[in-house]
């Protein structure tokens, strides 16, 4: 973006407290997130742990997911 | 018929060790670390350096390229194991939650448009399991028709350690461990309470081992239940990784009844026994998983990659086992070897590949820099040079070489994987015990206890350790006959072993002459071998990381294609005393 050279330190502090700002509330968001969402989940979950069984295996390994189909051209 | 090749470019970034290869029809064109450009140890940026000396060593542009694939599945690693996890620890791991959201949401869930906008590139994307990327880098460059295979590592996906069986032209992974049941992440664990830095300095904890002995075995029993069939888990009460921005904490150091070793503080013996016990328990492990391996994917051979497999004393006992004829180790087994492994696998199942009769010869596969370029920067930078003809070179520097003279060694192609192999290598004579000291006080300017390793004719390798085969890759550990270990003390380990990597002409001529004339000069076939840089550099790249490396330390000689420099002829210009300190400034110690 061009400025005219009087009013860029302006505009380059508006940017400056523009970043903070998003810092800041993405930090917030993220917060409330953790709290609310992963919160309410965790107790949840960690409630049901709380009444399975707690059976030692006799081993840990585990099978991998299925394979699907062109599942190369996939991120999950 | 179409009979344009098929270009794939498989690429790892964003976690540690950034690394791009190039295919062509199936066959490794370019391999090389994003570290090595931009001169920033394990440099996780996106490998664009990397990548666009690929495509300028093919003469090709992004154009041309068929496919890119990326070493693992983001969605899956953030959405199913990253999430759970926080979820799992809530509400410990606020501060990493913040950090890992931020992280992600900013560029790791974005790669297939990182890559098609840092690019310019419009085909497909594919992607690859983590330890997949790893399992098809070792079983295709292995030359095997079939195998079993294993793969160890810190973590992928939620991976940690994964079985599997090669077939033909095909692999398929049959059993897994689960993050953050990890010997990767134990052995890094370790790593950190001994004060050395994680995801780095792996390797000197193996280094340290042999000084001390396995006095903690229970201690470490209790970090990890270990099952007969070599599946494990650890107790979670000791680590603090999963929640917090360190690997242990007080419980862990309530254990062992002792803090954690300050990165640059007093090696003693008690850290040298913690060293040797975890060594020990890494060594058991790795056998007791190979056997189930071999169990339940039963074959003659074996392939091996993951971070764990650079760990070459667990490799020695899998081999001294028995248990298979013979062993691949991928040599680039970290994850930089991932770019290399999901190019292989886009190759073998988008593509059709056939598995490859021949395993890989050599990692030569990085950038070359024409004589004409190193004669221009000499030149150019008023240094005294001696320019000589193969034969020549290869006798002056093998007569050289006898004593206590220190070589910078810099030819043709860089290495991909960690080890100097013979092209951007600082070698000296392994028969003299000051070397050892020179090279790792003067040159290194590292610890003392770290051995060399040595670099020997590959048919005479038999003769001076107990090895049977190949260790091209530096990849094994084996004993030096014990008549042995007095002529070649520089490179002999204090219990009597050695890091081995053997060299055979068609690998590197070059190197294998010199070596050749060593012997015809002294009787011996051994001389040692170290990365070319000094501690917490990557290895020199171009001939002007060759230069600066070689003027900022006590070397004494420096060989760059077929010029020769002496450190003699040049000490009135340069006080090398003042500037090294400047120089080791610029990198961050591992
Ligand atoms: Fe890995």
């Amino acid at each position: 973006m061009n400025i005219p050279p009087p009013i860029s330190w302006l505009w380059a502090m508006w940017k400056r407290f523009a970043e903070a700002l998003g810092r800041v509330m993405s930090w917030i968001i993220l917060s409330i997130l953790w709290i609310v969402g992963f919160g309410i989940y965790a107790i949840v979950l960690k409630t049901m742990n709380t009444f399975k069984s707690q059976q030692k295996p006799i081993s840990y390994w585990v099978d991998p997911p299925q394979d699907f189909p062109n599942s190369m051209k996939y991120q999950f | 018929m179409n009979d344009k090749p098929i270009y794939i470019l498989g690429i790892s970034c964003y976690y540690h060790d950034s690394a791009a290869v190039l295919l062509k029809d199936g066959e490794i064109l370019f391999a090389s670390h994003e570290e090595r450009y931009t001169r920033k140890k394990h440099d996780d940026a996106f490998p664009i350096n990397a990548i666009q000396h690929a495509l300028a060593f093919a003469n090709i542009t992004i154009d041309d390229v068929s496919a890119i694939g990326f070493y693992e599945k983001p969605f899956l690693k953030f959405f199913d194991r990253i999430l759970m996890t926080f979820i799992k620890v809530w509400p410990k791991g606020l501060r990493q939650y913040h950090l890992a959201m931020q992280e992600w949401m900013m560029k790791k869930l974005w790669i297939p448009h990182h890559i098609q906008k840092k690019l310019n590139y419009k085909g497909p994307v594919y992607f690859a399991q983590h330890h997949e990327s790893h399992a098809a880098s070792a079983y295709h460059c292995s030359g095997f028709p079939n195998a079993t295979i294993v793969t160890v590592d810190g973590v992928g996906e939620w991976a940690t350690t994964t079985i599997g069986h090669g077939n033909g032209n095909d692999f398929k992974l049959v059993k897994e461990l689960h993050y953050p049941h990890s010997l990767g992440l134990l052995y890094s664990a370790l790593t950190y309470y001994l004060g050395f830095k994680v995801n780095s300095a792996e390797y000197k904890v193996m280094g340290l081992a042999p000084y001390g002995q396995p006095r903690y075995m229970k201690e470490m029993h209790t970090l990890i239940d270990i099952k007969e069939d070599g599946s494990f888990r650890l107790n979670m009460e000791y680590f603090t990784f999963e929640h917090g921005l360190t690997m242990t904490g007080h419980r862990f150091e309530e254990l062992f009844g002792r803090p954690r070793r300050s990165s640059e503080g007093p090696l003693e013996l008690f850290h040298k026994d913690i060293a040797r016990s975890i060594q020990e328990l890494t060594n058991e492990l790795m056998l007791k998983i190979c056997v189930h391996a071999k169990k339940i994917c039963p074959s003659d051979y074996l392939c091996l990659a993951g971070g764990v497999a650079l760990n070459c004393v667990a490799n020695g006992k899998i081999l001294k086992s028995g248990l298979f004829k013979e062993i691949f180790i991928q040599p680039a087994a970290g994850d930089a070897g991932g770019a290399l492994g999901v190019a292989l696998a886009i190759w073998h199942k988008q593509y059709n590949g056939q598995q490859a009769a021949e395993r890989m010869n050599h990692v030569f596969l990085g950038s070359e820099y024409p004589h004409t370029e190193i004669k221009k920067l000499l030149r150019e930078e008023g240094m005294p040079f001696d320019e000589m003809g193969e034969t020549e070179l290869t006798n002056e520097v093998a007569k050289l070489l006898e004593g206590d003279n220190v070589i910078g060694w810099y030819q043709g192609r860089s290495e991909f994987g960690p080890r100097s192999l013979g092209n951007r290598s600082i070698i000296a004579d392994a028969r003299n015990r000051e070397n050892w000291k020179k090279v790792n006080l003067k040159i290194k300017f590292r610890e003392s206890f770290r051995p060399f390793a040595p670099t020997v004719l590959e048919e005479k390798a038999s003769q001076w350790f107990d090895l049977d085969r190949e260790s091209p890759y530096m990849l094994l550990v084996a004993d030096v006959h014990p008549d042995k270990r007095e002529k070649i003390p520089a490179v002999t380990h204090v219990d009597g072993s050695a890091r081995i990597q053997t060299i055979r002409r068609d690998q590197n001529p070059k190197y294998y002459d010199l070596i050749k004339a060593f012997e015809q000069k002294t009787g011996c076939p051994v001389i040692i071998n170290t990365s070319f840089n000094v501690r917490g550099e990557p290895i020199v790249e171009t001939p002007r990381d060759a230069l600066n490396c070689f003027l900022h330390t006590q070397m004494d000689y420096l060989v760059m294609g077929n010029t020769l420099l002496s450190k003699k002829k040049i000490l009135g210009i340069l006080n090398v005393e003042k500037s090294h300190k400047d120089y080791l400034a610029k990198f961050e110690l591992d």
